[in-house]
């Protein structure tokens, strides 16, 4: 693992989740980005030794880093395209909804705990 | 809705995407067929596909769109529908799942020729892709059609229910 | 059995590319969507026959030897869950098709449901935790799609909350896979064991932990469960059904696998505090509300502490009343939920404070909803009694009588949430305004709801026998767990 990797990695994982943590679904996804290219670095750095590239036939077995992190990164990369995709149409969604992207509170749960007496539910039939 | 400006597209970009739409085509399928046994693959030119949809949406507008030979959503079906059945395939003929099968034929002109079934499986990674894109958009362009119809008719039956509040949101 | 077990994610696949193609013809694609799930369906339950007789059965794919190939396991408790899982997928299913509600009706409802069912089928027998993660993935992915499908503002807001939470926790999973290969230099499920019971003891409980975050985000356990009561209610009823009954056992099952055969004995107070507090903050929550669909959100997350429960306590008898627990819960809550599906489209809302008097109008819905709703209370003669019974014994042998103590305390508490529904929507004089009348519903809805909720009283009849395959599945965990297994059978 090479210092430039660490560092690289500490900053992608510290904007992500600053990102992350904000009301602006746009934010998120940006942040949702960075995490995901963070996870995936991370799979590359600490899976693998460095080596040649591990495709049949362009150097010997032995020189080859490991392909299996590899493989795992591609997967995870095709997924993370996906998930974007589908939250930037959420975005755009939101968006024709009601004009901005804030993710809101859970209505219900603000009604609730506002409610000064809930056991007045059970009423009179108990 | 704030009033979006008719955007005419530039002359250069027009032109450039019109030039390179036939090369971006070819350069799609090169990677497809390339990938296996190099980088590439159908995911990749699949998405070089995409970039050409959206490069002719942002020129043609939702017309280039129009002009789709084949449902979207049907090209994801054929797309997936490809890729699954050659996992499926070889259980057919005792083989395990998504295991691949080679065929060396000899075709006069050519020479010998590498047949692989997982190119298959490829094939159909880049028609899924394509077609996910294609969907997208088309998507996309019936919000928009939707949501300008419901300007210039003053009606609402846009995507939204009722008068979207719209708060200084740019686009 | 050579890479049939390919056929459980491939099949459901398969019908998903049919029902794209066929985007434009309604009828067809409900079959297609009935055909394959009902296809898988009979498949796992002769899988689970045959795993029981002659043992586990293994698919690698692409015909690579089984050390580096994608692999599809399935043991006894992987060939169970899937059998669980297809029966209720199917159910709701034709409950759906028979609902015609208006999400039923778009032409992505039957590809997106398809797709539920392979990364269902998938992740039960996931060989590997990266094909586990990559199931997960297909799961989630679907549920996205069903939970949303209206587009409406109310599925868009609690959507938001559920999409992004849950990729966090796919962010966490794929950051434990890493560390898990990193560390031990395998994903295999099967070499995991031995691979991870090398590592220092530091390194373990790290990678325990990572995992345990995971799957409990996904499972909806104590401090990660928010996100489940504002989701699951916005989504029509047959979805939330399926969503209730599956997808956090999904979790369930991810976390009693990683803690029973991966790292026994580390957690142990951990989990028990989080079943605790998962159980009691759960009822709570319950009690707390008003309307039906959010009440029985709450209750899934309070049941899922007795699980959590029973996998802290470790060893045969607590594992095999988790697996009894899983196979009594999954029918319960998917049929009360079904049961709301019926009333909101009789009445068009399930809110208490506007329903009333329902069992004057139809006392086979009362009953339908009253079986259920005293098994998962834990009400003797009922399946949900013998569940609980099995995790409150283990916990008096071993001397956790706090645990004991919360597990019954919020069993009744249950029963009182229960009773507020009861009172609310069913009990009470006939609302005389001219409400829509009984009976709009199609007769398959109640059928299908009938028939849920008959399974439910089957594993009560035939609670001898399904408890001695839940011990011999739990064995087999146990078993296969590293040798230094300290909380053995008890």
């Amino acid at each position: 693992m090479s210092v430039t990797q660490a560092g690289l990695l500490a900053v992608l994982v510290s904007v992500g989740t600053f990102l992350v943590l904000h009301r602006s679904l746009t934010r998120i996804i940006l942040g949702i980005g960075m995490l995901g290219n963070a996870v995936n670095l991370l799979i590359l750095t600490v899976g693998s030794t460095p080596g040649e590239v591990p495709i049949v036939g362009s150097s010997g077995a032995d020189r080859m880093t490991d392909p299996v992190p590899q493989a795992l990164v591609l997967t995870a990369i095709v997924i993370g395209l996906a998930v974007v995709a589908f939250l930037l149409s959420m975005a755009y969604r939101s968006w024709t909804i009601d004009g901005n992207d804030v993710v809101e509170d859970d209505l219900s749960d603000r009604r609730i705990a506002a409610e000064p007496d809930v056991t007045q539910d059970f009423g009179d039939e108990t | 809705m704030t009033p979006r400006p008719t955007v005419t597209p530039s002359t250069i970009l027009s032109l450039t995407v019109a030039g390179l739409t036939p090369v971006l085509v070819l350069v799609a399928v090169y990677i497809t067929f390339r990938g296996h046994n190099a980088p590439g693959g159908g995911f990749a030119g699949g998405l070089i596909i995409g970039i050409v949809l959206v490069l002719r949406y942002l020129t043609d507008g939702a017309e280039a769109l129009r002009r789709l030979p084949v449902d979207p959503v049907v090209l994801i079906g054929v797309g997936l529908g490809a890729a699954v059945l050659t996992g499926i395939a070889p259980l057919l003929v005792g083989g395990s799942f998504l295991e691949s099968n080679v065929w060396k034929l000899d075709l006069w002109p050519v020479g010998q020729v590498k047949v692989v079934s997982s190119a298959v499986f490829d094939l159909g990674v880049f028609i899924l892709v394509t077609g996910v894109v294609a969907a997208i958009l088309v998507a996309l362009a019936e919000a928009d059609d939707e949501a300008s119809r419901g300007e210039t008719t003053g009606g609402t039956e846009g995507p939204t229910d009722g008068p979207p509040t719209r708060t200084g949101v740019d686009r | 059995m050579n890479g049939g077990l390919a056929l459980f994610v491939g099949a459901p696949l398969a019908g998903t590319a049919a029902c794209f193609v066929l985007a434009r013809f309604q009828g067809a694609q409900r079959a297609v969507a009935l055909a394959c799930s009902t296809a898988v369906t009979i498949a796992s339950v002769v899988l689970l026959v045959h795993v029981d007789t002659t043992g586990p059965v293994t698919t690698s794919m692409g015909g690579w030897p089984e050390a580096i190939s994608i692999t599809f396991v399935a043991d006894r408790l992987g060939a169970l869950m899937l059998v669980i899982g297809n029966v209720m997928m199917l159910a709701v299913l034709v409950y759906a098709v028979a609902q015609r509600s208006s999400d039923e009706r778009s032409p992505w409802y039957a590809p997106a449901y398809l797709a539920l069912i392979a990364g269902v089928s998938g992740a039960f027998l996931a060989g590997d935790l990266f094909n586990l993660f990559v199931c997960f993935e297909i799961l989630l992915m679907s549920s996205y799609v069903l939970l949303t499908l209206e587009g409406s503002d109310d599925q868009i807001r609690s959507g938001t909350t559920y999409v992004v939470l849950n990729v966090v926790e796919s962010l966490v999973l794929v950051t434990a896979v890493a560390l898990v290969f990193a560390t031990t230099g395998t994903l295999s499920m099967a070499e995991l064991p031995d691979r991870l019971a090398a590592l220092p003891d530091g390194v373990a409980l790290g990678l325990s932990l990572l995992l345990l975050v995971a799957f409990g985000l996904k499972a909806a356990v104590f401090p990660l469960f928010s996100w489940l009561p504002d989701s699951y209610p916005a989504a029509p009823s047959p979805v939330s059904a399926v969503f209730a009954g599956l997808l956090t056992k999904v979790g369930v099952y991810a976390i009693l696998r990683t803690q029973t055969q991966w790292f026994p004995d580390t957690n142990r107070t951990l989990l028990l505090v989080i079943a605790a507090a998962t159980m009691v903050v759960g009822v709570l929550g319950a009690i707390a509300q008003s309307d039906i669909k959010r009440i029985l959100s709450f209750h899934i997350v309070s049941q899922i502490g007795y699980m959590i429960a029973g996998i802290a306590l470790g060893g045969v008898a607590a594992v095999a009343a988790v697996v009894f627990f899983v196979i009594h819960q999954v029918p319960a809550k998917t049929s009360l939920f079904l049961v709301d599906g019926v009333v909101e489209q009789e009445q068009g809302t399930s809110a208490l404070d506007r329903l009333s008097g329902l069992a004057r109008r139809s006392g086979a819905l009362a009953a339908l909803f009253l079986l259920p709703a005293l098994s998962l209370a834990g009400i003797p003669p009922f399946s949900g009694f013998v569940a609980k019974l099995g995790i409150v014994t283990v916990g008096l042998d071993r001397g956790e009588w706090w645990i004991v103590g919360v597990a019954l305390v919020v069993s009744i508490l249950t029963l009182v949430s229960m009773m507020k529904i009861w009172t609310g929507a069913f009990w009470g004089a006939d609302d005389p305004d001219d409400r829509p009348g009984l009976l709009r519903h199609h007769p398959l809805m109640s059928a299908v709801t009938a028939f849920v909720v008959a399974l439910t009283i089957a594993i009560a009849v035939f609670a001898g026998p399904i408890y001695g395959f839940a011990e011999r599945t739990a064995g087999d965990l146990v078993a296969t767990s590293a040798p230094a297994t300290g909380g053995g059978a008890p």
